[in-house]
C-alpha cells in the first residue's frame, strides 16, 4: 500500500488531473470531525481514497504581522491564541525564545512551576484528543470523563493559578506571572494522586474496547521516514516508534533532572497515536509529582527593568508541546518590538502529511485518521 | 560533530559557501550559520540530507525575512540522528522577482511552508509542484508580511 512507503518527493501524492472514475468529496469546512474550520477535498473510487487536499486558512488572524505591532510583553497574549488547548506551552516557548536574547537566568521556583503548569496542559490538551477522538469513532462516554471531568479540575487549578480557563497569559518573560495561591501545589498533589486511576480508567473504557480497536489499528500506517521527511513531530513522529522527544534531545527548564520515559509505538498507527498519549499522560503525572516533591519557595520572576530592550540579533526559542515541536524565531532589531517572528507550528506541518496519510485507505477510516493526528485550527492558521 | 566539523565538510565540498560570523552584541543561537547563494542551493540540501556524517534529515522551518532591501529565506535543519542543527540563509537581492529553487524534493515537509512564505511574503519557490496560496484568499492582492504592504481599509477602519 502506498502509505507505508516514503515520497520521493512531495509531488509524488499530489494529484496532477481529476479522477477519470470516481467521485469528489469535499469534507468541511463546517463539520464536526474536522475539529475547527478545516476542509479536505477528497477524491475516491469507490470506497477507497485517491486524493486527499486538506484546505487551510479559515481562522487566520495574522498573528507573525500583528507581532511586528507589539512590544515583547505584549506578544504573549497572542501567543495565548494559537493553540488554544495548550496556551501553557504557548507562553513558555515565546518566552524561550525571547530569555535566549536576553540572557536572562530564570529562578529555579519559576522553572518547577512553568514544568508543573506545562505537564497539567497537556494532560488536559490529551484529555480534549481522548474525548473528541472517541467521538469521531462513535464513543461518547469518554468524552463526558476525560473533558467533563478531568480537564476541568486542570482549568479550574488554571483559574485559581491565573484567573483564565483558556487564555493565560501566565508565563512571562523572566518567569511567571503570580506565585501560586494558598493551598494550591496541595490541590495538584491530590488531582495527580486521583488522575492515575483515572487513566486507567480511560484504558477500560476507550483504550481497549475492542469496537474501538478494531477501527483504529491498523489504520493510517505511517512509517519513521515518512514521518520526518514531512517534518512530523510529537506523539504522531513517537507513535511511528521514532524516539525524538524535544525535552530529551534538546533540554530546555529542568527537564534534564527529572526522570521520564519517551513513550513509543510500533507501527504508527491510529491506534497506537492515541496510546502514546495516554502513556503520555502517566509521564506527565510523575514529572508533576517530582517537581511538587523538590519545588521551594522563593521568587517566581527574574530581576529585569520595568522597560528593557532586546538586543538586535536572533533567537530560536523551540519545545516539546503537547501537538510537537512548537518553536519561535524572532529577529530584533533592537526596537521595542521584534522585526520579524515566525512561528513554527507542529499543527500546521503535521496536518499536510495528510496528503500521503489518507490515500488508499477507506472513506470510513479518514475520520478516523484525521482525528489522530490530533490538530488544532487555532495554530494550523494562526 | 561541532559546528567547525560541519563547516569543514560541507566547505570541502562546496568551497563557496561561507559561515557567518557572529556580531559582537547580537544575540544568536550556538547554530551553525551558513550564506547559501540561491542556485546552489537545491544541490547543497541533497548534499546535505543524504551525506552520511551530516544527515540533516529534518527540516524543521522554514520562513522569510523582508529586510526592505532584499529577501532572506532561512532554513533550519536538524539531524534526528546526529542532533547537530544548521542554519541556511539565502539572500535574494532582486526584489522585484524573489525567487528561489524549492526543497520539496529533498524534504517533503518543505511543501507547505513554502506555500506559506509565497503567499505572505510573495518568494516564487521554482519548481514547487502545486505553488497556490494557502492562508489566505486566491483573490487576495498583496503580501502581508511584506514591509512596505498596505493594508486595505476595511468597515473597522
Amino acid at each position: 500500500m502506498s502509505q507505508t512507503t516514503t515520497p520521493a518527493s512531495a509531488a509524488d501524492v499530489f494529484p496532477q488531473a481529476p479522477p477519470e472514475k470516481g467521485m469528489f468529496i469535499s469534507l468541511g469546512p463546517q463539520h464536526p470531525s474536522t475539529h475547527g474550520v478545516l476542509r479536505v477535498a477528497i477524491t475516491v473510487d469507490g470506497e477507497t481514497v485517491t486524493s486527499a487536499q486538506p484546505d487551510i486558512g479559515y481562522l487566520h488572524r495574522a498573528t507573525e504581522k500583528l507581532a511586528e505591532k507589539r512590544t515583547y510583553p505584549q506578544i504573549i497574549v497572542l501567543t495565548d491564541r494559537l493553540d488554544y488547548l495548550a496556551a501553557m506551552t504557548n507562553n513558555w516557548s515565546y518566552c524561550l525564545a525571547v530569555e535566549k536574547m536576553l540572557a536572562v537566568p530564570i529562578p529555579e521556583r519559576a522553572e518547577y512551576l512553568r514544568i508543573i503548569v506545562g505537564e497539567l496542559q497537556r494532560i488536559a490538551s490529551h484529555c480534549v484528543f481522548l474525548g473528541t477522538y472517541g467521538i469521531d469513532i462513535g464513543a461518547y462516554t469518554p468524552f463526558l470523563v476525560a473533558f467533563g471531568r478531568e480537564r476541568e479540575r486542570i482549568l479550574d487549578l488554571f483559574e485559581e493559578l491565573c484567573g483564565a480557563r483558556l487564555t493565560y497569559n501566565y508565563i512571562r518573560i523572566g518567569g511567571v506571572m503570580a506565585d501560586t495561591p494558598a493551598g494550591w501545589e496541595k490541590k495538584v498533589r491530590e488531582f495527580v494522586k486521583e488522575m492515575w486511576g483515572h487513566i486507567q480508567e480511560y484504558d477500560t473504557l476507550l483504550t481497549y474496547n475492542p469496537i474501538f480497536m478494531d477501527r483504529t489499528q491498523n489504520i493510517g500506517l505511517m512509517t519513521p521516514e515518512m514521518a520526518v521527511a514531512w517534518g512530523i513531530t510529537g506523539p504522531n513522529l513517537r507513535a511511528t516508534g521514532f524516539r525524538a522527544d524535544v525535552r530529551k534531545d534538546d533540554p530546555y527548564s529542568l527537564y534534564p533532572q527529572l526522570k521520564f520515559d519517551i513513550p513509543v509505538g510500533k507501527q504508527g498507527d491510529c491506534w497506537e497515536r492515541y496510546q502514546v498519549r495516554v502513556s503520555e499522560m502517566r509521564e506527565s503525572l510523575k514529572m508533576i509529582e517530582q517537581c511538587l516533591d523538590r519545588i521551594q519557595p522563593g521568587e517566581w520572576m527574574a530581576k529585569l527593568p520595568k522597560v528593557y530592550r532586546v538586543p538586535a540579533g536572533e533567537g530560536y526559542g523551540h519545545l516539546e508541546a503537547p501537538r510537537g515541536d512548537l518553536g519561535f524565531y524572532i529577529i530584533s532589531d533592537g526596537s521595542p518590538s521584534p522585526y520579524r517572528m515566525h512561528i513554527r507550528a507542529p499543527s500546521f506541518i503535521n496536518l499536510q502529511v495528510l496528503q500521503q496519510l489518507l490515500k488508499g485507505w477507506k472513506v470510513a477510516d479518514v475520520v478516523a485518521i484525521l482525528g489522530s493526528v490530533d490538530i488544532v485550527l487555532g495554530e494550523v492558521d494562526r | 560533530m561541532t559546528n567547525d566539523e560541519i563547516l569543514a565538510v560541507i566547505t570541502g565540498k562546496f568551497p563557496e559557501i561561507q559561515a557567518i560570523p557572529k556580531v559582537q552584541g547580537q544575540a544568536r543561537g550556538d547554530e551553525l550559520y551558513l550564506s547559501v547563494p540561491a542556485q546552489k542551493l537545491p544541490e547543497l540540501c541533497r548534499f546535505l540530507r543524504f551525506d552520511p556524517p551530516l544527515a540533516f534529515d529534518f527540516l524543521s522551518f522554514v520562513t522569510s525575512v523582508d529586510w526592505k532591501d532584499r529577501y532572506e529565506v532561512v532554513y533550519y535543519l536538524v539531524s534526528t540522528l546526529h542532533k547537530h542543527k544548521l542554519v541556511l540563509k539565502v539572500n535574494l537581492a532582486d526584489r522585484a522577482t524573489p525567487e528561489v529553487p524549492t526543497v520539496t524534493d529533498v524534504w517533503a515537509g518543505a511543501d507547505w511552508q513554502e506555500r506559506e512564505i509565497f503567499d505572505l511574503m510573495g518568494i516564487t519557490f521554482r519548481g514547487h509542484y502545486n505553488l497556490r496560496r494557502i492562508l489566505l484568499p486566491d483573490d487576495w492582492e498583496g503580501h502581508p508580511l511584506r514591509k512596505d504592504y498596505v493594508p486595505t481599509p476595511d468597515r473597522y477602519d
